[in-house]
């Protein structure tokens, strides 16, 4: 075996197992952080409805309040694993581009499984609230009252984009300083907010009534969600493929 | 081990072939391997190897494909020759070049060689001790 | 996988630095100073071979070796990492980076992990990887993998950082002043273990230091750089015999001495030691035996200081 060809298998080899570890260490921490989501979403709810059955005020279901906040951990998980992760990432001999195939995978996957999650839990309150005998009512989403493929779609473009939009954070402070780093926090507040726009959920947009639902509505909203993921996944690549290790990490 | 001014791999030759001398390495037996050297005196095995070519050109040390380094047939012989050779001209000489400043008359040496007592009043070397 | 040393090679590379801004682990942003780390820096990192690569405190050996580990690209000159007469640009090269693995003093670990979770990390990148042999070695410098990085003392930590260097097997191992922390046994016992390895398992290993005495045997080629610049680049014989030190009479050193440039001179009573650079000609040397002045060779140790500080002394007189 000529020493061309190797190489070419090692690289071929090298970029697989790469992408791989890149997976593997940012899914263990997000699923750390999707325990905590689902931690504070279900224990909040319990308390919002065991507070709504005691003295009555609040009206529907629960969740519609507490899953929009819950996002802001995958921003946050975001935004730690692409600094704790990447070094080591580096350190072991992986790429900063498999590292963004990595994290763009992984924040799709997270997506998929919470919007699952979401899908199974919003018509389970459904049936709960029935069997006490609670008026229930889920004013967010595309769909009046929720539907299996476009809540899990929705949920899936919505947490991908929290994930990357906080992973983007830190590379931030790296390219633009300490002002320019801050003041990069509010295109990304801005991103999170169009795509919980446009999939009518969020906690900013949640107790609005949907307006003009319909296949259109609903195909435009998807279509942001896109959008907004790609806009993500392009900011995370242009700011890590030039990345640089500095000497000194703390 | 090998503390000395020369360059380590001088150090490590004149070793083996003070080894093939005293008959402690004897002909056709095998020579510690680079790695051996390497790790037991924390040197680069590329280190031993230079002290080995150095030995193989000199024909004390020969190669034999994938067992190692072994003492050439003759190799005692051959230092010999070669040490006997220089003990006259890097002992004794410089000995000679030193008496004859400090004005000790060649009897007075050749009766020390043999173990006599001086004919002359100069002092020897053995009467110091 | 069939496996060859890499080699590397520096053309003219320069590497500054912008001042910036970074966030830690800890989530708090500090600002990085700008300035020169490395200028007009050329040499080469001979495939297959130990090298050390020598400079005090901030002379730019950490800048070069995150540049052959594809850690930062230079911002003028090329890099080039790989088997001999394959080399390439290590940046994101998969095929390079993949079997280049540097062991930084700040150690690449998940610090509040447990040591095996750092472990699998990169067992699960090093095509090369030993993981047997990564147990073994935790187990001689005395390390327990169920314990957290952050819970090691500073010698443990380096003993971690030199067990992934030598587990990674990375046909281009770099250690980068991997000793601090440890004491006299545990760095000895980490010289062994490289050697034996690198004789069992033939790559290209460059160990960056400042501690040049109890290293220097191990090594085959050398590099000295001081103030980003590269003094020298060739065979650690080669830089020995750049040395010579000569001991006797102050007055017939002296003459000796003459003709040479001097690199150091200590008076001990009635007689000196003067490091000369070069060596002496034979009729030089057949004076200095006549006339009772020592030659001999001076360690790498004392070559290294001498040569660094004079280009120190150098750059403050200009």
């Amino acid at each position: 075996m000529s020493i061309p060809v190797t190489l070419e298998e090692r690289g071929q080899l090298a970029r697989h197992r790469s992408v791989r570890a890149a997976e593997k260490a940012l899914m263990g921490g997000l699923l750390v952080t999707s325990g905590w989501f689902w931690g504070t979403v279900i224990t909040t709810s319990i308390i919002i409805a065991a507070i709504q059955g005691r003295f009555g005020g609040l009206e529907g279901s629960t969740l519609q309040y507490t899953l929009g906040s819950a996002r802001w951990y995958m921003f946050t998980m975001g935004l730690i694993l692409a600094v704790a992760v990447l070094p080591l990432h580096i350190a072991a001999g992986g790429t900063r581009r498999s590292f963004v195939i990595g994290l763009v995978r992984t924040s799709a996957l997270v997506g998929l499984l919470t919007g699952l999650l979401v899908a199974i839990v919003v018509p389970a309150e459904r049936l709960i609230w029935g069997a006490i005998g609670w008026d229930w009512h889920f004013p967010q989403g595309l769909v009046p009252e929720g539907s299996f493929a476009v809540t899990v779609a929705g949920e899936a473009l919505v947490i991908a984009t929290y994930i990357l939009a906080g992973a983007m954070l830190p590379a931030g402070y790296q390219r633009l300083g300490a002002w320019g780093g801050s003041l990069w926090i509010v295109p990304l507040v801005a991103l999170v907010v169009f795509v919980d726009w446009c999939m009518h959920t969020g906690y900013i947009f949640g107790w609005e009534a949907l307006a003009n639902p319909g296949p259109g509505r609903t195909l435009l909203g998807l279509g942001g969600g896109v959008l907004a993921v790609a806009v993500a996944a392009f900011g995370v690549d242009r700011f890590y493929r030039d990345m640089p290790l500095r000497p000194t990490l703390g | 081990m090998f503390d000395g001014p020369e360059p380590i791999y001088v150090q490590i030759a004149s070793w083996i072939r003070a080894q093939v001398l005293s008959g402690e390495l004897g002909e056709e037996e095998q020579v510690m391997s680079t790695t051996q050297f390497a790790t037991t005196f924390r040197i680069n095995p590329a280190t031993a190897a230079k002290a080995f070519s150095g030995l193989v050109e000199e024909g004390i040390l020969y190669k034999r494909r994938g067992l190692g380094m072994f003492v050439a047939p003759g190799a005692r012989q051959k230092l010999l020759a070669d040490h006997r050779k220089r003990y006259f001209e890097e002992v004794l000489d410089p000995a000679l070049a030193q008496a004859e400043i400090l004005d000790i008359p060649v009897g007075d040496i050749v009766d020390h060689v043999l173990g006599r007592a001086p004919r002359s009043g100069a002092r020897t070397v053995k009467k110091e001790k | 996988m069939s496996h060859y040393p890499f080699g590397a090679r520096l053309d003219d590379v320069a590497v500054r630095y912008r001042a910036s801004w970074r966030m830690t682990q800890q989530g708090t942003v500090t600002r990085e100073t700008g300035g020169i780390a490395l200028e007009g820096a050329t040499c080469v990192f001979p495939a297959g071979a130990i090298t050390g690569l020598l400079g005090r405190n901030g002379a730019g050996k950490t800048s070069m070796l995150g540049l052959l580990a594809g850690f930062r690209r230079p911002t003028a000159g090329t890099v080039h990492v790989g088997p001999e007469g394959y080399e390439q640009d290590p940046w994101e090269n998969p095929a390079i980076v993949s079997g280049v693995q540097l062991v930084r003093e700040s150690g690449d670990v998940m610090n509040e992990e447990k040591v095996g979770a750092t472990l699998k990390q990169y067992a699960a990148q090093r095509p090369e990887w030993d993981a047997d042999y990564a147990a073994r070695l935790l187990d001689l410098f005395e390390v327990d993998p169920r314990k957290s990085p952050a819970a090691l003392s500073r010698g443990k930590r380096s003993a971690l950082g030199a067990t992934i260097g030598l587990a990674s097997r990375a046909p281009l191992t770099i250690f980068d002043e991997v000793y601090l922390g440890m004491d006299a046994p545990t760095r000895y016992a980490f010289y062994d273990e490289l050697l034996k390895d690198y004789a069992e398992h033939p790559r290209t290993i460059i160990l960056s230091s400042h501690l040049v005495e109890e290293s220097e045997r191990l090594f085959e080629h050398v590099v000295v750089v001081d103030r980003g610049r590269v003094l020298l680049a060739e065979p650690a014989d080669d830089m020995r015999a750049r040395g010579t030190s000569l001991t006797g009479s102050a007055a017939a050193v002296d003459r000796l001495a003459a003709g040479h440039r001097v690199l150091h001179r200590q008076e001990l009573g009635p007689t000196v030691m003067v490091t000369i650079e070069g060596s002496l000609t034979e009729r030089e040397e057949a004076e200095a035996a006549d006339s009772g002045v020592q030659a001999g060779a001076v360690p790498l140790q004392d070559l290294f200081v001498h040569l660094t500080r004079t280009t120190t002394q150098k750059e403050t007189e200009r």
